[in-house]
């Protein structure tokens, strides 16, 4: 009986403060992003327009590593067995883009322009079972300075 | 073409939805899917115990049982011996009253504890702990003829097989040993109830084995009467494999009564003090 009450505190506790940390980091993402707005970023080999004379032309990054909680764990468990959207996680991978995009951005608050912006993702294995403990999201791309 | 930046209001990559009720969802969709299909295999289990011979099950488990079941004969004391020898004349006795077509082995085993079990192979458990709590010869063999009433209804292979289908059961549907926890007391709900009706049916063999073997069903209930039901925690009841002391000393008599049993005067315990070692 003990396990269960063990268990049962896990995932109230694993619910309580994976919320509050997902609201405080959205928070923090909303606000942050609208800060680095004005900076320009694409996805292209190419830069927007013309730029010239580039000055310099810098490789930058940003990642990100972020835990899932507990509770989300037990529900995907569950969601296992039935399949469909594993809607817990993606808060989770959003959270993770996101950050890592902004980790970027603060990398280079001078640059002109930055191109050619690529995404990675890995999950990062957890003990035992085939549980993803928490997922990395690196973020890379070419800052531009004229 | 000019770069106009602007942030979308809304976010399309995450669902906005009520996690708790997604859980409680799974978990109730999971649990049921458990139960159904464990209430159809516990058919099959019954129908597997009932094919399965009584030489059959000394041959399937002489070879497990040997090695978990640590010899009573160790390093103890004549008295632990003596008694161990009585108890065994005891249950020989008994076994006599009832047709269960193969012989029953004694393991007396020294504990605090006060119980016995019916394990698989034709091997009673009986825990020393057990003679603190009984005052009589007859209150101990009560305790006895229970366990062999389930070896005649063949209770400890059905509880046996039940056991392990939910093991697998649990582990196999969620993949994973924390979720399995969550089914935990399900699980024992439903064994205990299953268990409760097995109990009752036990307790009305011991009565008749008591009965053919004394003449009279005095001090049967004895050891319902000293153990503590403390109930500690709400819903417990309801967990509880063996049905509560009170509820069952009035079953026990009520069934006596029925059959027109009387209660005659008990024989004196032939353990002289607590035999611990």
């Amino acid at each position: 009986m003990w396990d269960l009450y063990f268990f049962i505190s896990l995932i109230v506790t694993g619910y309580i403060f994976g919320q509050i940390h997902e609201r405080r980091h959205y928070a923090s993402i909303k606000q942050r992003e609208q800060e680095t707005m004005h900076m320009v970023m694409i996805s292209t080999k190419r830069p927007l327009g013309e730029l010239s004379p580039i000055k310099d032309a810098r490789l930058v990054q940003g990642g990100v590593v972020i835990s899932v909680d507990y509770f989300k764990r037990i529900v995907t468990s569950l969601r296992n067995f039935f399949g469909g959207n594993i809607r817990g996680y993606e808060t989770l991978v959003d959270r993770a883009r996101r950050e890592a995009i902004l980790r970027l951005k603060e990398s280079c608050p001078d640059a002109t322009q930055i191109i050619n912006l690529r995404l990675e993702t890995s999950a990062i294995y957890k003990g035992n079972g085939n549980q993803i403990g928490s997922v990395e999201v690196f973020a890379y791309a070419t800052a531009l300075y004229t | 073409m000019q770069y106009q930046p602007k942030l979308s209001d809304e976010n399309p990559n995450v669902s906005h939805h009520n996690q708790v009720k997604e859980f409680f969802a799974l978990l109730v969709g999971l649990v049921t899917i458990i139960l159904f299909i464990y209430w159809v295999l516990g058919f099959f289990i019954d129908a597997a115990v009932d094919s399965i011979s009584p030489e059959m099950e000394i041959a399937i488990f002489d070879a497990m049982g040997e090695k978990r079941l640590p010899d009573s004969q160790g390093t103890h004391s004549d008295a632990f011996i003596e008694t161990e020898q009585q108890v065994r004349v005891l249950l020989a006795d008994l076994t006599a009253c009832v047709d269960l077509g193969y012989p029953i082995e004694l393991v007396f085993q020294s504990s605090p504890q006060a119980n016995a079990f019916a394990a698989p192979g034709g091997k009673m458990i009986v825990l020393s702990g057990l003679l603190k709590n009984v005052k009589s010869e007859n209150g101990l063999a009560f305790v006895i003829a229970h366990e062999l009433g389930h070896f005649k209804n063949r209770d400890h292979l059905r509880g046996l097989g039940r056991s392990v289908v939910l093991m697998a059961l649990s582990f196999l549907a969620t993949g994973n040993v924390q979720l399995s926890k969550v089914l935990v007391p399900v699980n024992a709900f439903q064994n205990a109830q299953f268990s409760q009706s097995r109990e009752s049916d036990a307790d009305e063999r011991a009565l008749d084995v008591i009965q053919c073997h004394y003449g009279h069903t005095g001090g049967v209930t004895e050891f319902f009467s000293q153990i503590n039901s403390d109930v500690d925690l709400p819903f417990t009841h309801y967990f509880q494999t063996h049905p509560e002391a009170k509820a069952r000393i009035a079953a026990i008599r009520t069934l006596s009564q029925d059959k027109n049993y009387v209660e005659g005067i008990v024989k004196p315990a032939f353990w002289s003090e607590v035999v611990e070692n």
